[in-house]
């Protein structure tokens, strides 16, 4: 019978009964792990490798296409979307080589799927590898793929005041890229308001405002890229926090 | 749970709990998790265990004067400056705590 109200239940376990058996081991290791072991491999062949995030729509893969375009490295991409192989296909077609993952369910890119992305690719013969994250604000902030730079890329019509509702995401950019810079007199968006809000979360990141369309301040990003492959591929300090798998 | 396991005798325990900690810094949702065990549990050892999720304070480095702070958002402001961010000293693990078993 119960003890607590002496219904017909069987008495609860006494506390004493139960013990506990020590553990103390690191989940989502598995992660960091790949990641570091992507970097290794990244870092022995020289090649920089830069983790592209943003919205559905922002024009990543645009700014791929205009970057590859203006022929002044060997480029290859990791294209991740939830979703057909359109992205990698046009990668394809503005003549780099690429790979795509389809996450299926998957909000974002794990280390493990770019390492098996990265075997596909010609690693020894490149100079820059872009991983094109799935278009998502959120969790693709909170996983390292072993990159070297995180660019967030947005644009106009986002509006402003994303800095602020996408902390993590914002905080976690080396650069940030306005793209769609063109629409800026023909919609209301507030230019300093924005590189107010992305200072308030980042204080730290660059931002460089263009338009992969019509090439406009393509020069402000290939200069941002030139001066990122120049430096020495100093290790990214802790700013990637462990995920939500 | 598979983690979990690994530590488990082969019989003679019932799993009456798995203790975990979450940094409040690493984008995990504990309702979340909580549905995923749940989720995973069904017709395992663990389908009777309760999930207890310790929440760790994220605790950052100002990079502007230097000042050790806990935060509990996503922006993680200086209180004493009002720079967003530091160097993030904790709060960013998944931990696997303890199991608590019975004997049986």
């Amino acid at each position: 019978m119960c003890d607590v109200c002496g219904c017909d239940q069987p008495p609860r376990a006494a506390p004493d009964a139960a013990r506990e058996i020590a553990v103390g081991e690191r989940l989502l290791a598995v992660n960091d792990h790949a990641a570091a072991h992507n970097r290794a491999h990244f870092d022995a062949r020289g090649l920089l490798a830069v983790n592209l995030m943003g919205t559905p729509g922002a024009g990543k893969t645009a700014l791929l296409e205009a970057t590859i375009r203006a022929g002044r490295w060997r480029v290859a991409v990791v294209e991740g979307d939830q979703a057909t192989a359109r992205d990698s296909a046009r990668i394809t077609a503005a003549g780099a080589p690429a790979v795509q993952i389809e996450t299926g369910l998957g909000c974002h890119l794990d280390a493990a799927q770019v390492h098996d992305a990265a075997h596909a690719l010609p690693a020894d013969r490149l100079d820059l590898l872009f991983i094109e994250n799935v278009g998502n604000l959120v969790c693709p902030a909170l996983f390292d793929l072993g990159e070297h730079r995180r660019v967030v890329v947005t644009s106009p019509t986002e509006g402003e005041d994303k800095p602020l509702k996408y902390p993590p995401m914002f905080r976690a950019a080396d650069l940030v890229v306005l793209n769609k810079a063109d629409l800026l007199p023909h919609v209301p968006f507030d230019l300093a308001a924005w590189r107010e809000h992305v200072a308030t979360v980042n204080p730290g990141a660059d931002v460089v405002l263009l338009s992969a369309l019509t090439g406009a301040g393509m020069d402000s990003w290939l200069a941002a890229l030139a001066a990122a492959l120049a430096e020495p591929r100093a290790p990214r300090r802790g700013t990637a926090p462990e995920a939500h798998r | 749970m598979v983690a979990a396991a690994r530590h488990l005798p082969a019989a003679g325990v019932e799993v009456r709990g798995v203790r975990i900690a979450v940094g409040a810094a690493t984008g995990i949702v504990p309702g979340a998790l909580e549905l995923a065990f749940r989720a995973a549990a069904v017709e395992t050892r663990f389908a009777a265990a309760r999930l207890i999720i310790e929440r760790v304070a994220a605790r950052s480095r100002c990079s502007q004067c230097g000042r050790v702070y806990e935060f509990d958002d996503l922006i993680g402001r200086c209180p004493a400056c009002g720079a967003p961010g530091g160097e993030l000293l904790a709060g960013d693990g998944l931990e696997l705590r303890a199991i608590e078993v019975r004997d049986v």
